[in-house]
């Protein structure tokens, strides 16, 4: 943390090789968080538009201990510009289904991006923060820009939202299964 | 049974999954995206200066055109009369301290009295 906090320090005096040090550590992570916010498609230049953004602001950083919440911040605010500037995304229930059953609803097998794509870009920031990184609620709060209570809205609301697509789904799952058996596979 | 896990737990695992697999672009090929991008974003900037220096110039240029211009024809300025073109009486001087200052002076004979 020292070690990253010296090269921080060092990028804000426009030292640009210290500041590509940063992103080189970074960017598996962001592109993790701009996957779950927008998708495969977009992730990769959103988190490139966020870490200049990041560059450009450098000198706004007070503590540079507070440098990897700071840019997940801005890399979320970049996703979510993004996401506003798109066409509106078609609801899950207009997407047809594949014509194999088998191969939307298998065990453990899901579309992650095409089940994702049912909450709102906010809800997809907050629910990848909390399952994916593990963060407290004010750390989350912190790297989005919103308060914790706000944060606890938006995750349970995202949760309420996945329960109605896969419960469905997983309801669907068993009725295959049961009439595997029934046929004696 | 791995159907009867919780669907949402279930998704949240195959979203890890799904996250974390490596990004298309490395970590060091992405940051040299990045530096490349910030170099750009830096070229893009300097038209703007020079723009802006040169808007400033011609600002200047403007405004030292409008003062000679909009400030109309000079006052004549007092043309100096020969001292000849004077017409002067018998016992009058005419003195001129400078350009722009005559000195009328007349010489009475004395009528009495200490001088």
């Amino acid at each position: 943390m020292d070690a990253e906090i010296s090269v921080v320090r060092m990028a804000q005096r426009g030292d640009l090789p210290a500041f590509t040090s940063l992103v080189e550590g970074h960017w598996t992570r962001l592109v993790g968080l701009a996957r779950s916010i927008l998708g495969d498609a977009d992730a990769e230049d959103a988190v490139q538009d966020g870490m200049v953004a990041v560059w450009q602001n450098l000198h706004r950083l007070k503590d540079p201990a507070a440098f990897t919440s700071w840019v997940m911040r801005i890399v979320s605010r970049a996703c979510l510009r993004r996401v506003r500037s798109r066409k509106p995304l078609v609801p899950l229930a207009a997407v047809p289904e594949p014509s194999d059953r088998r191969s939307a609803t298998g065990v453990g097998n899901f579309d992650v991006e095409r089940v994702l794509a049912v909450l709102a870009p906010r809800q997809r920031a907050v629910m990848h923060l909390t399952v994916i990184e593990g963060m407290t609620d004010s750390e989350i709060g912190q790297a989005l820009g919103i308060n914790a209570a706000s944060v606890r809205s938006h995750r349970r609301r995202a949760r309420n939202r996945l329960r109605q697509v896969l419960v469905p789904a997983a309801a669907a799952e068993h009725q295959l299964v049961a009439s595997s058996w029934a046929r004696g596979r | 049974m791995k159907t009867d896990k919780d669907p949402l737990i279930r998704f949240e695992e195959a979203w890890q999954e799904w996250v974390q697999r490596p990004p298309e672009t490395s970590a060091a090929a992405g940051a040299e995206r990045v530096a490349a991008a910030v170099r750009a974003s830096r070229r893009r900037r300097r038209p703007r200066w020079i723009m802006a220096t040169a808007a400033a110039a011609a600002l200047l240029v403007a405004g030292f055109t409008a003062h000679f211009v909009l400030r109309g024809p000079t006052p004549p300025v007092p043309t100096v009369m020969a001292p000849a073109a004077v017409p002067l009486g018998a016992g009058e001087v005419l003195i001129w301290l400078d350009d722009d200052t005559p000195l009328y002076m007349t010489f009475q004979e004395p009528t009495g009295g200490t001088s």
